[in-house]
């Protein structure tokens, strides 16, 4: 079996954007989220706090670049930047074929499809609709405009899950170089801040309000007084390579893919269910054949939403045993939606790296339905050589994936 | 408007638009080659010259258009033929 390894990373967070600064954040618990003022008008929308990017704005990228791009678009293309000159790659191998993109995002760019699609579906009017208009609306964006950047020739894979758009990037470009199909791929996910996104979840009632006038305090994932996701925004990108590929070249090996799964609940579009998310950490076991008992760390999904915490714990305790460290790095990044699968594997990365778990920050009261999991409740030292990263996603969804260094 | 303002229009969109380096507007230059402007940016401009002047354009019209002198040439014909120029 050709295995895969990363040996690339490109990451823009709300807590940071390199995985050294963002390896602080998680250490010390700083937080990214924030009040955001920009909402202030809105006056419907009961959530005021979300989790931005700081220090990227898409008028840095070149017209030519950035011309078929909204934010999330330029996100996504300044990530993959920053892990291609990481990994070190040759330009001319991610234009030979042999590498592909697999990168996603929940949709395109919900700010420029609410500036030129508000004229059309309201007015009947073009407004301001150009020729490159849909191309930052689409929801392909972000891997169409990363092939354009670096002339990539090889498959193009583009899941738009919602919430496992990055995790299924990774899983399904790693799949790709495993069976042959590519030597190489840019993987990752992207979404941007947007209030649409906030609004969206506002009104499931899945969106935190009770905390907007102290920030940091929320998300609380699977803590008693949780009472909702924080939407926020960002882009992780892996370079993937099969590992002779990577061996040959003297790449830097960060990690290898050791096992992916992913499933569907095909039961309600947006109740979590704990068997579906059960299903898809064993079907992930299964792919890098393991047993529960050989992962170290479990970067849990946890948005902070009532019931996908409990479902999400429901399913980890029944086949996790309570000595497994599960904590969920939400709690400082908000929920980057399409960016979280492949923020998180970053993250985790970074932390395994440094021999060191991270606690779910503003955990202080664990949810009776959220226990009988290990919750670690300061940044412990421990050896991680394996560690599992969860998402699910609306559609019900579910992504599991695991990494080893 | 008048012939020299719609010039001057079309200069002003390149250059801010289109972030096309001023030194390269020169009416013997070409569109593509020397403004490195593509097919997406072609379509872009005629579009906001389009809604600017209330004119619409046939895109078989546009073929052939190669240099910025016989891009003034085709938007001040059709302006002036739609009654938009002084």
């Amino acid at each position: 079996m050709r295995r895969v390894v990363i040996t690339g990373m490109g990451l823009l967070s709300p807590i940071g954007n390199t995985p050294e600064k963002a390896l602080d954040s998680l250490l010390k618990g700083t937080s990214g989220v924030d009040y955001i003022p920009e909402w202030d008008d809105l006056k419907l929308l009961r959530p005021r706090v979300g989790a931005a990017v700081g220090d990227f704005e898409l008028e840095q990228l070149p017209r030519k670049v950035r011309r078929t791009m909204g934010r999330v678009g330029g996100l996504a293309a300044e990530s993959t930047r920053l892990a291609v000159e990481d990994a070190g790659v040759d330009p001319d191998w991610l234009s030979s074929g042999e590498v592909g993109v697999s990168f996603g995002s929940t949709m395109g760019s919900l700010e420029r499809l609410a500036y030129y699609y508000g004229h059309l579906g309201s007015k009947g009017e073009l407004g301001e609709y150009r020729a490159t208009s849909f191309l930052q609306v689409m929801s392909h964006t972000c891997a169409a405009n990363i092939a354009q950047i670096h002339s990539v020739r090889g498959r193009m894979i583009a899941p738009c899950s919602a919430c496992t758009s990055g995790s299924q990037s990774i899983g399904f470009a790693a799949e790709a170089i495993r069976y042959g199909k590519l030597n190489g791929a840019i993987a990752g996910g992207a979404d941007e801040l947007h209030f649409i996104s906030a609004a969206t979840f506002d009104v499931m009632h899945g969106a935190s309000y009770n905390f907007n006038d102290s920030p940091k305090l929320t998300p609380r994932p699977f803590d008693a007084e949780r009472d909702g996701l924080v939407v926020g925004e960002g882009s992780g990108t892996l370079i993937l390579e099969e590992m002779e590929h990577a061996k040959s070249r003297g790449a830097r090996i960060y990690g290898e893919i050791l096992g992916y799964g992913t499933n569907c609940d095909g039961t309600h579009m947006t109740a979590p269910s704990s068997d579906g998310m059960r299903g898809a950490m064993e079907l992930a076991l299964s792919d890098a054949g393991m047993k529960p008992g050989d992962i170290d760390y479990i970067n849990a999904h946890a948005t902070a939403t009532i019931r996908g915490d409990i479902a999400e714990s429901t399913a980890v305790r029944g086949l996790f045993s309570d000595t497994v460290p599960v904590s969920s790095t939400k709690s400082l990044t908000g929920h980057t939606l399409g960016a979280c699968g492949a923020i998180e594997s970053i993250f985790c990365l970074m932390l395994a790296r440094e021999g060191r778990v991270v606690p779910t920050y503003n955990l202080k009261e664990t949810d009776p339905e959220c226990r009988g999991i290990y919750h670690p409740d300061a940044v412990e030292k421990k050896d991680i050589s394996v560690f599992m990263n969860n998402n699910f996603a609306f559609g019900g969804v579910n992504s599991s994936i695991i990494i080893g260094l | 408007m008048n012939r020299e303002q719609l010039i001057d229009r079309i200069n002003d969109l390149l250059v801010n638009e289109f972030e096309v380096d001023e030194d390269s507007i020169r009416p013997e230059a070409d569109l593509y080659r020397d403004m490195k402007l593509d097919s997406l940016d072609g379509i872009d401009l005629i579009t906001i010259l389009e809604k600017e002047m209330g004119i619409r354009v046939d895109p078989q019209k546009l073929r052939g258009i190669r240099s910025l002198a016989q891009l003034y040439d085709f938007v001040i014909g059709l302006a002036e033929s739609a009654g938009r120029l002084e």
